[in-house]
């Protein structure tokens, strides 16, 4: 018995120690990637797609816009500048003349840079979404890193949809036009109310047109000041929904 | 193997005949010594047990111990007090000096009966603080117009009024106001003031402070406004603090602004088609329904306004005026005192007491089931008590009383009539008169001016047990000119 028990602790020994066949990280090669940092909470570092609309910028006047890109390597960085290589994916929807979209290279000396997509607000946004879809792809310079990141997908439009909190504030904003949300978030802006987070007790500003407080709604005065603005400025400016002046003017109640 | 057998059976049949013998009943049920603390604070939990104590003041506890068999003995007894997890003495008394740090720290009293080892624990918290954490609180203002702070604390013994700075904050120049709200930590013994500060020429005309630190907490100034900051200048003539929230309600350049969490809001009733015009002492008194109902003195149109709040449903929006209600007609000629909201009969009213030549005048808003103003009723009219000279006045919402000062005393009457009965009067080897008052917490803050005197203390502070009416300090002479005061004792 003993003998047996010896025997099995000397194969185990044996087998433990058995030398396995590891994969290096091949220095010769360098990896590349989308960089773009996933805001949401989730298990990727980056994200796979990118929304932008003109109608949400707190700059209403904005005729184009730059979405950055960075582009990541993995590997040594190199003493020039490396080209990489992507498509556009069949599945792309998008205006041609309306969009630009920087060279990719890596700068040298680096291991990131940035991939500019250039956005001209035009009439089409106000229907439809441009979409783009860039699918990264293997060349003398690079392979391909992070699967995830490999394509990145840009969606942007010129549309305003009523955001998720408006059902919970309709009885203080009324139905939704595009008109008054635009101006609520020229009105509240990031920065303007400082109050702290009222449930986590996170310091200020943390509320605004796009994290509006929830709950009870009443604990939350300072909003309720800035909301008076908005109320006001409908009561003193004629506006009407899309400018259609056969409409009745836009009051909040 | 028999062997073991047989070895375990012999251990079976030991425990068999062992749980089979006989129970003598010779245990030794003797009376043990029961160790009890009493003298301290009492209460079942340790929040109920918090000792205040001012910093660089000293704690003196001297608590009663007795066993129930060794009575007032404590030779068999050893004691011991830890505080903050060290160990501070080991007498039956403590003499504890507050010299390291702010806080509320915790705090054993051990004592052990070295005949049976058992221990009794005595648990409290020592929560040292700002001396003015609690106390009695005088705005003032210096010969230049300097707005100074005196506090006196009700922490320390023998306290008297000392000019208090707030760290890393000048006060400014012509004070309003001060008051406050009581704030509560984990018990009912355990809170603190939150003191509001309204000075018109200031950098922070209006600012709140936590008086556990002293530090403010809310600092309202021209950035602080939600509207268009280049045509506001924040220079307030009046300053009101709500009674139940942390709301304050301020005038400034005519117009009524609500204060809230930071923010000063539009100016309330902003499409007033008579343009209103609040004066300085024009704001009616709020009490717990002061999001819904407002009410002032306009001093454009010479008459009250009347607003709630019943358009937007909004806390505070006040949009809404009930002119036909309160006419100029009835107050013409009348100079607003005082008013107030109140409750009476299960439904709100405002109080408003004029005056018109020497003649006081009372009337009451009355509303209806739907909360709508209906009508106002004159109640009474009498002459100014005393001296004819009125020099502060208001309304107690609580018992319905008006109070009203004149040079050297105090009167009140019920909201029915005017019939002012005198209340309390100055002592009569005092020269000076009575500014200001006010009651709260059981007592009652008188705040005099002594025009005559010399030095540049000329207010002198008067304290009085409400229920009692025995007057519980003098402090002659220990403050500039008294402005206003707060009781947070």
């Amino acid at each position: 018995m003993k003998t047996l028990l010896t025997l099995m602790l000397f194969v185990a020994l044996i087998i433990g120690c058995k030398q396995d066949n590891l994969l290096g990280f091949d220095t010769a090669k360098s990896y590349i990637y989308f960089a773009y940092a996933e805001k949401k909470n989730t298990v990727e570092n980056y994200t796979d797609s990118i929304f932008y609309s003109f109608a949400m910028d707190e700059d209403l006047t904005l005729q184009e816009k730059e979405i950055k890109i960075p582009v990541r390597i993995a590997g040594l960085s190199s003493s020039m500048d490396r080209t990489y290589k992507y498509v556009i994916d069949e599945s792309s929807k998008y205006d041609p003349t309306a969009v630009r979209i920087s060279n990719p290279v890596i700068s040298a000396n680096k291991f990131e840079d940035t991939l500019r997509i250039h956005f001209k607000r035009v009439p089409s946004m106000l229907e439809t979404d441009m979409e783009i879809k860039l699918n990264l792809e293997l060349n003398d310079q690079f392979h391909l890193g992070n699967t995830f990141n490999n394509s990145i997908k840009i969606v942007c439009n010129d549309v305003l949809n009523a955001p998720s909190w408006w059902v919970g504030w309709q009885k203080y904003f009324g139905p939704f036009y595009k008109e008054v949300f635009q101006k609520w978030m020229q009105i509240y802006y990031l920065g303007v109310d400082k109050s702290p987070d009222l449930y986590e007790g996170t310091p200020g500003p943390v509320y605004y047109w796009n994290n509006m407080p929830t709950g009870l709604l009443s604990s939350f005065p300072i909003t309720f000041m800035y909301l008076k603005l908005l109320k006001n400025y409908f009561e003193e400016n004629v506006v009407y929904p899309n400018g259609d002046n056969t409409k009745d003017r836009i009051l909040l109640p | 193997m028999y062997r073991q057998i047989i070895i375990i059976l012999s251990i079976v049949v030991f425990l068999l005949f062992n749980r089979c013998s006989k129970e003598l009943g010779n245990y030794k049920y003797g009376e043990l010594n029961e160790v009890n603390i009493s003298g301290l604070l009492a209460g079942d939990h340790d929040t109920d047990r918090i000792f205040n104590l001012p910093f660089k003041g000293t704690l003196e506890l001297n608590p009663t111990v007795e066993g129930t068999l060794s009575g007032a003995d404590h030779k068999k007894l050893t004691f011991e007090w830890k505080i903050d997890d060290k160990i501070i003495s080991n007498t039956l008394d403590l003499k504890f000096t507050a010299n390291e740090k702010y806080g509320k720290l915790p705090g054993e009293f051990i004592v052990t009966d070295n005949e049976t080892g058992f221990k009794k624990y005595y648990h409290f918290f020592i929560n040292i603080v700002n001396p003015f954490k609690l106390g009695y609180y005088v705005l003032a203002k210096n010969a230049d117009d300097e707005a100074i702070l005196y506090c006196k604390s009700t922490l320390v013994k023998e306290s008297v009024f000392e000019k208090v700075l707030i760290p890393n904050m000048v006060l400014g120049k012509n004070p309003l106001t001060i008051g406050g709200v009581r704030e509560y930590g984990n018990s009912s013994t355990d809170y603190y003031n939150k003191l509001i500060f309204g000075i018109r020429n200031s950098a922070n005309p209006v600012f709140m402070i936590d008086t556990r630190e002293f530090l403010p907490i809310l600092v309202y100034n021209n950035e602080a406004y939600v509207g268009d900051k280049t045509n506001f200048n924040f220079q307030p003539t009046e300053v009101m603090i709500d009674s139940f929230f942390p709301v304050i309600y301020v005038v400034n350049d005519g117009k009524i602004h609500i204060l809230q969490k930071g923010g000063i809001d539009l100016p309330i009733f902003s499409k007033d088609p008579n343009h209103y015009s609040a004066g300085f002492g024009s704001l009616v008194k709020t009490n717990s329904s002061g999001h819904r109902f407002l009410s002032f003195y306009d001093t454009k149109n010479k008459t009250m306004r009347l607003l709630d709040n019943s358009i937007s449903n909004i806390s505070y929006d006040f949009t809404k005026s009930y002119d036909q209600i309160v006419e100029p007609s009835l107050f013409k000629n009348q100079k607003f005192i005082t008013g107030c909201q109140t409750n009476l009969d299960g439904n709100v009213k405002m109080m408003y007491l004029m005056l018109e030549g020497q003649t006081l005048k009372s009337y009451k808003v009355n509303y209806d089931s739907k909360r709508i103003p209906t009508d106002v009723v004159k109640l009474a009219e009498n002459a100014i008590p005393g001296d004819g000279i009125v020099t502060s006045a208001y309304y107690d919402f609580m018992s319905n009383f008006w109070y009203l000062s004149t040079s050297r005393a105090i009167f009140r009457a019920s909201h029915l009539g005017l019939e002012f009965q005198p209340y309390v009067e100055l002592p009569q080897d005092f020269t000076g008169t009575i500014k200001k008052f006010k009651i709260m917490n059981n007592r009652l803050m008188i705040g005099a001016y002594d025009e005559g005197f010399a030095g540049d203390k000329k207010s002198s502070v008067f304290l009085y047990n409400i229920n009692t009416m025995q007057l519980i300090f003098r402090d002659e002479h220990v403050t500039e000119e008294i402005i206003d005061l707060h009781i947070g004792n």
